[in-house]
């Protein structure tokens, strides 16, 4: 089974966006309540790239992969995405100067339509066939039914899940729903994707499945930010690991030298802990 | 005691055995008989009989009479009157409920309020009280008028000529129905787990379809039991019109019966017809609740009818569940 992506961008766009990555995060806080989640993250991810986010329960990591497609709203630092602010509109006039001024629910949606996200309980929606959950993204976007029906087939082919569109949510395994999640996030054809501890709901023979997919995801040139405990795929598919600490990047690097022999004493920890 | 197989070896060797395996294994199972059960139905088939008994056989009832008005013209034509009122109080009711839970669970701090405001108000008055207010709202407000707010009019109306009995009914009754429907709602939203909504948002789905179509079709299994006790309580609050002279079923009986003094059976033909209307609301919201539980089934097939199910309540353990396994039980409705 495969999944693949195809290439975007005109010759003159992707001259320019080759020396910007695809993902920029500055300055990123959060706090929930009186609690700092994120304390002033900095990150680039470049377009192809597998990021994959590492850390104890609490880091941040979560909240982080959340802020890039704006499901939660940063207190201070942007993010960027294919050169577009995201969430934000920036305002540098003299009257007005340095001012983030909140986009509209409406055009927050449309930015959110390139970037997919995968969920750690799935969140299919339960009342739609498998087909329907596919193909309510595409639809509400503006493509044809008979487009976007075509599209699931494949999609769901490259899942291995081919031949399923009429059943319930309810009626498949948490392995085959999570790839019906990856499938519908595929469907809008985003740039990036988003995975939110993709296996951590599964049971462990479910998860090889899942991995397998997005692993052949990843090898199709799509770019993603992966927030995952699963060290070896992790030590397999990512391009660099990022561990976070307190809201903190404490060690960013290669999986080879951040998984093998990692610098920082809290990661050092954590990953002794794991592996 | 261990055989001889190698395989068996592995497994043989962690098992103890006694005397009486071999008799136990063998035995027949029989199920528990419950003599107390069977005492208590009786009892309560002997009250039942006898409470039919009287009832039939008491001539005060005056069942011929009551057979008389069953179908009487003025009678049809009130239960006419009930319908419809039912009907047009429960759509507008409803779906104005809707807006008011939209509006209570919108981040706009002013449509909260008022939303909230609307609730307590309602929901604080009798529906008797609210009935006759609109039925005398013409002694506030003698005339209505369209235009602008502390300005020129364009359209005036005398509020005696509008308000009649009918629209001060309907009016005061879909104001009761949709701040109660305005409750069941919100809760039902409230009852979809958040995730739905998020992984809509990232989708990129807009607010408004979100709500349409995730959120308020997934809200539906909680919300229709609620709406449907609403609504079975709708058909029969409808009685209380009787009393600003709109003529429903109630009302209808109540002029035949102060005419011939026949008290008890005109109330009993209103009574029969109160029942018989209720039980087939009941009937179809059962089915209503089957069709938005469609997801939530493990199987796909159409589960157990409607008759079945009532006799496996009558029956329970005596009759449609024996010999069944958990596994089937679990798969049923």
């Amino acid at each position: 089974m495969s999944v693949s992506v195809s290439a975007a961008g005109g010759p003159a766009e992707t001259a320019l966006e080759e020396s910007l990555p695809l993902v920029r995060i500055r300055g990123l806080r959060k706090n929930f309540g009186s609690h700092r989640v994120l304390d002033g993250i900095d990150l680039d991810v470049r377009e192809g790239e597998v990021t994959v986010l590492l850390g104890p329960s609490g880091s941040g990591k979560s909240t982080l992969l959340r802020c890039v497609n704006h499901l939660e709203k940063p207190d201070s630092g942007f993010v960027e995405v294919a050169g577009e602010l995201i969430g934000y509109r920036y305002d540098g006039s003299r009257n007005h100067g340095g001012r983030l001024h909140e986009l509209p629910h409406r055009q927050v949606t449309r930015q959110r339509a390139h970037i997919g996200m995968v969920f750690q309980q799935f969140n299919l929606f339960g009342h739609m066939t498998v087909l329907e959950n596919i193909i309510e993204g595409p639809v509400a976007a503006g493509v044809s039914r008979k487009q976007a029906i075509a599209t699931a087939g494949e999609l769901l082919e490259g899942v291995g899940l081919a031949g399923r569109e009429g059943s319930y949510p309810r009626q498949m395994s948490g392995g085959q729903q999570q790839r019906v999640a990856i499938a519908r996030a595929l469907a809008m054809q985003p740039r990036l994707m988003l995975f939110d501890e993709p296996t951590s709901a599964l049971d462990p023979e479910l998860v090889g499945d899942v991995l397998a997919v997005i692993r052949d995801l990843a090898a199709s040139g799509m770019t993603m930010i992966v927030v995952t405990h699963e060290i070896g795929f992790a030590r397999e598919v990512a391009d660099s690991v990022v561990f976070l600490d307190d809201g903190r990047i404490v060690e960013s690097g290669p999986p080879a030298s951040v998984l093998t022999s990692p610098r920082h004493q809290r990661a050092r920890a954590f990953l002794a802990a794991v592996l | 005691m261990s055989s001889h197989d190698p395989e068996d070896q592995l497994v043989g060797r962690l098992l103890v055995a006694r005397g009486d395996d071999e008799r136990l294994l063998t035995a027949r199972l029989v199920t528990s008989r419950r003599p107390g059960q069977w005492v208590g139905a009786l009892v309560v088939l002997v009250l039942f009989a006898m409470l039919v008994h009287t009832v039939v056989t008491n001539p005060r009832f005056q069942w011929g009479i009551v057979g008389d008005y069953f179908v009487n013209g003025s009678i049809i034509r009130g239960l006419a009157l009930t319908l419809w009122m039912t009907a047009a109080v429960m759509s507008c009711g409803f779906l104005l409920g809707i807006g008011l839970a939209a509006m209570r669970l919108s981040s706009n701090p002013v449509l909260r309020s008022l939303s909230f405001g609307y609730v307590w108000l309602v929901r604080s008055v009798p529906p008797l009280v609210q009935l006759l207010f609109w039925y005398e709202i013409a002694s506030l407000y003698p005339q209505l008028s369209l235009g602008i707010p502390f300005g020129h009019e364009f359209v005036t109306v005398k509020t005696a000529h509008l308000f009649t009995g009918i629209l001060a009914a309907f009016v005061g009754l879909t104001v009761d129905i949709a701040a109660f429907s305005a409750e069941i709602v919100r809760g039902g939203i409230l009852s979809v787990e958040r995730g739905q909504s998020e992984a809509a948002e990232a989708l990129g789905l807009g607010r408004g379809r979100i709500f349409r179509r995730i959120v308020l079709p997934q809200a539906m299994p909680a919300i229709v039991p609620a709406t449907g006790n609403l609504l079975i309580g709708l058909l029969k609050a409808t009685s209380i019109v009787s009393v600003i002279a709109v003529q429903d079923l109630l009302y209808s009986v109540q002029l035949i019966y102060q005419q011939n003094f026949l008290i008890m059976p005109l109330l009993m033909v209103a009574t029969l017809w109160y029942i018989i209307l209720t039980t087939l609301l009941s009937i179809g919201q059962y089915f209503i609740e089957r069709y938005y539980a469609r997801g939530k089934r493990r199987d796909s097939g159409p589960g157990r009818g409607l008759w079945q199910i009532a006799l496996g309540n009558l029956l329970g353990p005596f009759g449609q569940h024996r010999g069944r396994t958990r596994n089937d039980l679990a798969g049923l409705a």
